[in-house]
């Protein structure tokens, strides 16, 4: 391994152990510190929240009752009063929530449960990166080759517009939205709903996949590019077997256009493409903890996470971050290895 | 000769015209919310988005206060010959990078909700101005790499070990020369895409947040913001009954009037996150970014 390598491996292990301890410092302090402080109710307030015709997570009883203390009596504030009374009354049943479930900590109270889940978690964040990368390039690629084409829909630009625009609202809806909305279809505790939507809803696809496009049109202005052109290098960006971009080459793995000006600058822009691949990794763990804790999939990791912030067992929760913390940074470790590996090829690096 | 009599209309940019299309958008559903919404609900969905507009702006100025200060901190060290200063600067750098946005978020929310259970944070401005904060420490360093980047990118010129040797004072040529003059449209676009970062994130963890980081701090007692006003029950099920097209699409006109609350919500958030991308991306093309 070369010294490049080495020292790109150091600086991993120094920020991870930095936030280790960080994580273990904030985890000793919430041990010894917090003290949750308990909401005081008076005998009105009571009274009130007897009621049971009353929803107090609605905006319409809340004013109602606002606006009856508010004519009652002048000097106390109907709204103030109504705020308190909601935030006791949510006390009320996550108290009543806490004690129904058992609140033994996940990660000190039962590790290999822990390291299950993690490895879970792990499998379906390397399947979701895995096919975000091949999918944004593709797309990328796709929608790079169709400029090339100058394709379009004329006649019926309008309603193309408005089709794409609808098709972008999808994309960058997030993923819980869609989820609820599929809810009544789909049961959203099923995995492969979780695996769609981390693909192709919260704008990663399309977001990554305009990154690689603008990396191709930067490629694409370039000399190398002009130089080619002028030794009358294949340049035909029509579909078909002449100009080698068969559906088969855009598909695949790893894109090949040999003999094509398209090759080379597919080469170069998914060699730059790496870098933001750390970024798109960090992000997908984002979103599909996002989508793990709002759908509130039991037995997940995400889910876990957020019952153990409920519980106040803050160690646990430092504990699993580490946990997600320590993901990214192997897949930062694995990605640095790669572009150190296309370093040693194309950049003659030692 | 005869006068040209057709009206001249200036042409407007991609960028702007997207702009326009939010203002838009925005503005009709403010409009069919005043027919159809009820005044309860609809203070605190367009309260909520005040909100979130609100702590967009504090996210973004202080990953821009904390950006520029790392990314001069870095430089300067590394120009005046402090390698250890430089390398630092890097690290700090690089432990924000590591980190996973979300890490971050639940960390930073998770302080913010001991502090209002402590009472120490209570006043609305106070948590909204802790919720920007939050975010844009977590997303501040793509704005550095991107500063940094504009100053390796004079590096490999001429620009400035010529201007430095000519005597112009190293803080003077980072930030007027360098990233004032020479790369505001790539700082625009940083802030373009900052904002739907700041938005998706925002919404997601205040969502997260809602349905329930702690049994003593509830929706209620902090400020409503898109986020939270989706997780809301009224919303949820707004929400579900847009499956209900799946089954019987006739039910299409009745969801902009009885359910219109939590598709306010999930329009605003959806359509402001679509609208930033296709600005960011309009902006990119005419700027050659």
């Amino acid at each position: 391994m070369g010294q490049i390598m080495k020292s790109i491996l150091f600086n991993h292990l120094v920020v991870f152990l930095i936030i280790a301890g960080l994580f273990t410092g904030l985890g000793l302090v919430s041990v010894f510190l917090y003290h949750p402080e308990k909401a005081e109710s008076n005998p009105e307030m009571t009274k009130w929240l007897q009621d049971s015709t009353i929803n107090w997570q609605d905006p319409l009883h809340q004013a109602l009752i606002a606006d009856v203390l508010d004519l009652k009596s002048v000097e106390q504030d109907g709204e103030a009063f109504v705020r308190s009374a909601a935030r006791l009354k949510s006390d009320e049943t996550a108290k009543t929530l806490e004690q129904l479930r058992h609140q033994k900590g996940l990660v000190f109270g039962d590790f290999p449960d822990f390291l299950l889940k993690l490895l879970g978690f792990s499998f379906i964040f390397g399947l979701v990166l895995f096919i975000l990368v091949w999918g944004s390039q593709t797309l990328g690629l796709y929608r790079f080759i169709r400029s090339k084409q100058g394709k379009r829909t004329s006649g019926k630009q309008f309603w193309h517009s408005v089709y794409s625009f609808f098709g972008l609202l999808i994309l960058f809806s997030p993923g819980y939205l869609i989820a609820y909305m599929l809810k009544p279809l789909i049961p959203s505790d099923s995995i492969i709903l979780m695996i769609s939507l981390g693909l192709i809803t919260n704008g990663a696809l399309i977001v990554y996949s305009q990154k690689f496009l603008n990396l191709m049109n930067q490629e694409m202005d370039k000399g190398y590019v002009l130089a080619a052109r002028i030794r009358n290098v294949n340049e035909n960006f029509e579909n078909g077997h002449q100009s080698n971009l068969t559906w088969k080459a855009i598909l695949g793995f790893h894109k090949h256009f040999p003999g094509h000006i398209l090759h080379h600058i597919l080469l170069n822009a998914k060699r730059q493409y790496w870098n933001t691949v750390r970024e798109l990794a960090a992000f997908t763990i984002t979103s599909l903890i996002i989508l793990e804790m709002a759908l509130n999939i039991q037995g997940r990791y995400g889910y876990e996470l957020l019952r153990q912030v409920l519980y106040g067992n803050y160690a646990d929760v430092l504990a699993m971050m580490l946990g997600l913390f320590l993901i990214v940074k192997l897949t930062e470790v694995a990605i640095d290895f790669h572009i150190y590996k296309q370093k040693l090829k194309f950049e003659n690096w030692k | 000769m005869t006068p040209n009599l057709k009206m001249k209309i200036p042409s407007l940019s991609n960028d702007t015209k997207w702009i326009l299309i939010w203002l838009a958008g925005i503005s009709v559903l403010l409009v069919w919310d005043l027919v159809f919404l009820n005044k309860p609900a609809l203070v605190r969905v367009w309260l909520g988005f005040g909100n979130t507009l609100l702590v967009s702006a504090i996210s973004l100025t202080t990953a821009l206060l904390l950006s520029f200060t790392v990314s001069s901190w870095i430089t300067l060290s590394r120009w005046n010959e402090r390698p250890k200063l430089a390398r630092t600067g890097e690290l700090f750098l690089n432990i924000f990078r590591s980190v996973p946005q979300i890490i971050g978020l639940l960390t930073g929310f998770l302080i913010l909700t001991l502090l209002v259970t402590a009472e120490i944070m209570t006043g609305k401005t106070a948590i909204l101005t802790g919720f920007g904060v939050t975010v844009g420490v977590v997303i501040f360093y793509e704005f550095s790499d991107m500063l940094l980047e504009r100053v390796a990118w004079f590096e490999q010129t001429d620009f400035v070990s010529a201007s430095r040797t000519a005597g112009v004072p190293d803080t003077h040529l980072l930030f007027i020369e360098i990233w004032m003059r020479n790369s505001l449209p790539h700082l625009i676009n940083k802030l373009i895409s900052g904002f739907g970062a700041t938005i998706f994130l925002l919404c997601s963890i205040d969502f997260v947040l809602s349905v329930g980081l702690s049994s003593s701090v509830s929706p209620i007692n902090f400020p409503p913001t898109l986020g939270s006003m989706l997780a809301q029950i009224d919303s949820k099920q707004d929400i579900l009954s847009i499956g209900i097209l799946f089954t019987d699409p006739f039910y299409f006109p009745s969801l902009f009037t009885r359910h219109l609350q939590g598709l306010s919500v999930a329009f605003l958030i959806v359509f402001t996150l679509a609208c930033s991308f296709k600005i960011g991306n309009a902006f990119t093309r005419r700027h050659r970014l």
